[in-house]
């Protein structure tokens, strides 16, 4: 076996955007005789796997409404929600040192260090009796990879269906769909179980399984004084890396007015509007050419929308069209 | 001269994934290291990169189909 150099590394910020930065950051300096493992813990966050479309997995409204915050990660997979009751864990390593079983391992000791009987399932989950306690995915690079995954604890679980159901089923999206599944939180089999004490577990299962690690460093938002991690702060905090990078999708909106039937459809690419579809049967022809313009290459965000939509020159005949389009795309987008 | 870049390999065992997010299109220019498209196969994202400088002159898969090792993914015009 490869002698290897292990290394701990613990977020003291819950704030997911510095927490995926961090996750990045570490993962393009990993030393390639070194395995690392990095804890951390996010405040109520959805994250979305990397193929994913937010406007497809989450209702958007409810998650803005409660400040909780979205963001992308590199990963595959889907939807999950976060709280101060789960624990998150990354291993990063060369590939050469990659290994999924050992690191599964490490985790599957720690959990069942509690006297739990956790097992390993087809799809990447960790299960005690049937019902999920962890998720994990996977991001592979050229030379280094990272695996990574949540332990639930004793999160909050009506918020994973409050804020992981759509509130736009008229979306089709090319992206990667989530898979909803059972789950349970650690701490209702048993009942003393802690983050702290979690956390406590896999420090030392992974020194079991890795070697002893000599240094356990910490991080917090401090470390932003370091540039790459900064510029890695701005990407997941941007509106562009966690809606632009959507698979392109198609949504539609109709209605039936005193003017007409109305039906629009949308294709969007990057998350921008790509084409625009108008079908109706109103009497004011010249309506659906300024619509289709004042849309097009438009960001697929209610702001931006309306602020092109106002921005335009309208007729008196023209504008009660307007006004009850964008109450039509406020309500639904 | 161009050259058609292919699904060389994917993680481990997997032999095929879905497409992901697709980061060029027709006429983009392209360098060395720049994303080309993701495949994500259960679970685990891939980034596929440019190995040349040059044009993109057709792209071959679409995002969400399932594609497998040894497929064509794009086409470059390689730059002089």
């Amino acid at each position: 076996m490869k002698r290897q150099n292990s290394s701990i590394v613990l977020s003291e910020s819950n704030d997911p955007w510095f927490n995926l930065a961090l996750e990045e950051y570490l993962f393009s300096n990993i030393h390639e005789d070194t395995i690392l493992m990095y804890l951390w813990q996010n405040n109520d966050t959805i994250v979305i796997g990397s193929n994913q479309n937010p406007w497809k997995e989450c209702d958007l409204d409810k998650v803005e409404t409660d400040g909780v915050k979205l963001v992308r990660r590199l990963s595959g997979g889907g939807a999950v929600f976060h709280d101060k009751g789960n624990l998150n864990f990354t291993f990063i390593a060369n590939n050469a040192l990659y290994d999924q079983k050992r690191q599964m391992k490490v985790i599957l000791e720690a959990v069942n260090s509690f006297g739990f009987s956790a097992a390993f399932s087809g799809r990447n989950d960790l299960l005690i009796d049937g019902k999920k306690f962890s998720g994990n995915a996977y991001f592979y690079g050229e030379n280094s990879s990272f695996h990574h995954g949540t332990l639930l604890v004793s999160a909050d679980l009506t918020h994973l269906s409050k804020y992981l159901t759509p509130s736009n089923h008229k979306i089709i999206s090319k992206g990667i769909k989530s898979v909803s599944s059972r789950v349970m939180n650690l701490a209702s089999i048993e009942k003393n179980i802690t983050i702290e004490e979690m956390q406590q577990r896999l420090i030392m299962s992974f020194q079991k399984e890795y070697g002893e690690c000599l240094d356990i460093k910490s991080y917090s938002s401090e470390n932003f004084s370091n540039p790459k991690l900064a510029n890695l702060y701005e990407k997941y905090s941007s509106w562009q890396w966690t809606f632009g990078e959507s698979p392109s999708f198609e949504v539609h909106f109709e209605k039936g007015y005193p003017w007409g039937e109305f039906w629009l459809g949308l294709n969007l690419v990057d998350g921008h509007i790509d084409e625009v579809k108008v079908i109706t049967d109103t009497l004011v022809l010249s309506f659906v050419q300024k619509l289709k313009n004042a849309l097009k290459g438009i960001s697929y965000d209610y702001p931006a929308i309306e602020s092109s939509l106002l921005s335009i020159a309208v007729t008196k005949e023209e504008e009660p069209l307007f006004t009850d389009i964008l109450i039509l795309l406020k309500k639904q987008m | 001269m161009t050259k058609k870049i292919i699904l060389e390999s994917l993680t481990k065992n997997a032999k095929q994934g879905k497409v992901g997010k697709i980061s060029v299109k027709v006429n983009d220019e392209i360098k060395i290291g720049d994303k080309i498209l993701q495949v994500e196969s259960v679970k685990g994202n891939t980034i596929i990169k440019s190995k040349m400088n040059g044009t993109v002159t057709n792209v071959f898969v679409t995002e969400g189909t399932q594609i497998k090792i040894g497929q064509e993914l794009i086409e470059i015009e390689k730059a002089e």
